[in-house]
């Protein structure tokens, strides 16, 4: 869509598992497209600096996914004593209530009830009250490490092998209210849709909707590059989560892990709100 | 009725790497067909995994009931094969010269464990049909992908080292690495200018044109260059094309509508002016733009437009030219940046050097680069290398904000 001389990539995901679920959605995707336009007629860009992140559910997901998923996936550790050390099990990676779990027993694309080796689906906490309390695991990167299996070995097609990935990624909800956290933010900005993310000692989302929070309020549109931030600081400036998880599958998209891409996988969470991320 | 076949063949050796040692040995030949039928004004297609038989065929005019409209004639009477395999190597010669590479790479940089990828990779694309075309391409490469981490480092991974080419460069490879690795150990700081040149993979840079370029988004006027077509926009010094010659690995010559362009070449932007947007048979129609060939789709898929890979046209000027002596930055990882909707693009770069255009000076922090679509490739595009200096690719120069 264009309003003016910019224009506006917009999409609405829908991911149903039974046809007949796809009907009757045209009210949700006519309600994306205006709040499509009316962002794309009024954003401005941003000013870049450092703020106060509430994210949206969807956009929730993708941090989990990109933040400490990929960290969580063991096949890096294999052989490698230095990461060993930092990754054993009960070090403390985050805020007290930060929990993420990833299992294939959640309707969607990362429903994986057996992975591609056969082992059955469970759920894996990967971080519990900020606490480093499990990770993904292949056969062979569980017998290296001496840990149980995870349900993780998948391979994004018959072309390639098995390999460490994750399934549905979500953070577990909390106790507030959207409003409750957004309400106490003075300047910072509510990342509303995402177009893409990344994940190693840096996380990155790439904002498709973004909006200023002034004065505990949602205002103006933002264009936004790109937010970033150290994962391992990042996940101890988690200090919000609203009370309700919600799930999400990107039929058209996925993740990708080296040349094995994109891997049907879920997402999911609560709002959160994030202090301390780089906005661009 | 006019049968058309659209057939993909790759025959792959892929060497598992960990802990700088092949743990693996992928082998694999796989072949898809796509049979097409043009009847009435549609098409139906069918494919299959190896040779298509009768019953794909017959599956494919079913589709015909589909109704799916295509009121172009098929291309007809043409015929090119294209063969750019040069190399010619054993599998087991290839792992002894694989792993020959990772004991001289383990030997001198004990400190650091290489993982990821070697492997060779042959490709054969074959469009023909029953009314004359018949249009055949063949590669095949070698490819290092070596993820580098310190083994005292936290981090997943800390560089890579990277070639692809058409001979066995073993040699070439260990140079550049011996360079970089060497340079890993070297910290250095970000020069404080308020710009600085920066050696960037242009893939990264380019996604911006190459969406605001689709024919289907001018034609329907969502793009950001809507009103900038036959203007000049850019650097006079930049040219931007539609790239099917011998320098793009694993590239037919020919679109997934069997449309080619004189020496396989189309130039979309020239000399800082927007000349054309791309097209395939529907959108040039639809919006009367010229035609392209850059139609696209999977083996079993109706053909059709999506956004495409673009190359920059290297000028006459070495990366040592283009620089001249000034402190610039080499990308090795950039990941998770993006443009917004007005152009503005940002990005964090995990992992770079410091070089003067001669010798990499150093490792640089993590920073983030920044810049405007229209001053990236105007005021601050100073040109693409002529030469392939550094992993074996040309150098796209340009001058970005860098701050950490």
């Amino acid at each position: 869509m264009q309003e003016g001389d910019t224009p506006h990539n917009g999409s609405r995901d829908i991911y149903e598992l039974e046809f007949k679920d796809l009907a009757n959605r045209q009210d949700e995707i006519r309600a994306e497209i205006n709040k499509d336009l009316q962002y794309c007629k009024q954003a401005v860009p941003v000013k870049p600096g450092v703020y106060t992140c509430v994210l949206s559910p969807v956009v929730t997901g993708v941090f989990a996914h990109e933040s400490f998923g990929h960290k969580s996936e063991s096949d890096f550790m294999v052989g490698d004593e230095t990461m060993k050390k930092e990754w054993t099990i009960g070090k403390v990676v985050g805020s007290p209530k930060l929990n993420i779990v990833d299992t294939g027993l959640i309707a969607g694309a990362g429903y994986v009830p057996f992975d591609d080796e056969g082992t059955k689906a469970r759920k894996n906490y990967i971080v519990k009250n900020g606490v480093l309390s499990g990770r993904l695991h292949s056969c062979n990167t569980a017998m290296s490490l001496n840990e149980g299996l995870t349900g993780n070995a998948r391979a994004v097609n018959f072309e390639y092998e098995p390999i460490v990935r994750m399934t549905t990624t979500y953070i577990e909800a909390g106790d507030q209210t959207k409003e409750e956290l957004i309400s106490s933010i003075e300047e910072g900005i509510y990342i509303d849709d995402v177009k893409h993310g990344s994940g190693m000692t840096t996380f990155t989302i790439a904002p498709n909707r973004a909006y200023m929070i002034r004065n505990g309020r949602i205002a103006e549109p933002v264009r936004i590059s790109v937010i970033t931030g150290n994962v391992m600081k990042t996940l101890h400036e988690i200090d919000g989560f609203s009370n309700e998880v919600e799930f999400f599958s990107f039929p058209l998209g996925g993740c990708g892990k080296m040349e094995q891409h994109p891997l049907s996988v879920g997402f999911g969470g609560p709002y959160i709100r994030v202090n301390g991320v780089n906005v661009q | 009725m006019i049968r058309e076949l659209y057939q993909h063949t790759i025959r792959e050796t892929s060497l598992n790497i960990t802990n700088s040692v092949i743990d693996s040995i992928m082998k694999k030949t796989i072949r898809k067909s796509g049979c097409r039928v043009y009847a009435n004004r549609a098409i139906g297609v069918a494919g299959t995994f190896g040779d298509p038989t009768e019953k794909t065929w017959a599956e494919a005019e079913e589709r015909l009931k589909d109704g799916i409209p295509y009121t172009f004639e098929p291309e007809k009477n043409k015929k090119r094969i294209r063969d750019l395999r040069q190399l010619n190597i054993s599998d087991e010669e290839f792992i002894r010269e694989s792993e020959d590479l990772l004991r001289i790479l383990d030997l001198e940089y004990p400190d650091f464990i290489f993982s990821h990828k070697i492997k060779i990779c042959e490709t054969e694309t074959l469009l023909k049909n029953d009314a004359g075309l018949d249009y055949v391409n063949y590669d095949k490469t070698f490819e290092f992908i070596l993820l580098v981490k310190h083994r005292d480092s936290v981090n997943i991974f800390d560089s890579g080292l990277l070639r692809q080419g058409r001979t066995l460069q073993k040699k070439e490879f260990l140079e550049d690495a011996r360079i970089l690795l060497d340079a890993f150990k070297n910290e250095v700081s970000l020069p404080q200018n308020e710009k600085i040149p920066v050696i960037v993979e242009e893939s990264m840079l380019l996604s911006k044109i190459s969406e605001s370029l689709n024919g289907e988004q001018i034609g329907f006027g969502t793009s950001l260059f809507c009103d900038k077509m036959n203007k000049t926009a850019f650097s006079p010094k930049l040219s931007i094309i539609q790239d099917r010659t011998e320098e793009k690995y694993h590239t037919p010559f020919f679109d997934t509508e069997g449309v080619t362009q004189d020496k396989d070449v189309c130039f979309l932007i020239k000399n800082g002016v927007i000349e054309k947007a791309y097209t395939d048979k529907t959108n040039a129609a639809r919006f009367s733009m010229p035609l392209t060939g850059s139609a696209s789709g999977d083996y079993d898929e109706v053909p059709s437009l999506s956004n495409i890979g673009l190359s920059v046209v290297p000028g006459n000027k070495t990366l040592k030219e283009l620089i001249g002596g000034v402190p610039s930055i080499i990308v090795i990882m950039a990941s998770g940046g993006d443009y917004t909707s007005s152009g503005d693009f940002a990005t964090p770069v995990q992992m770079s050097y410091l070089t003067d255009g001669e010798k990499i000076l150093g490792r640089l922090p993590e920073f983030y680069i920044s810049g405007n679509l229209y001053d990236i490739f105007g005021d601050d595009f100073i040109g693409m290398s002529c030469d392939k200096t550094f992993m074996g690719e040309r150098a796209l120069v340009v001058r970005m904000n860098a701050n950490c």
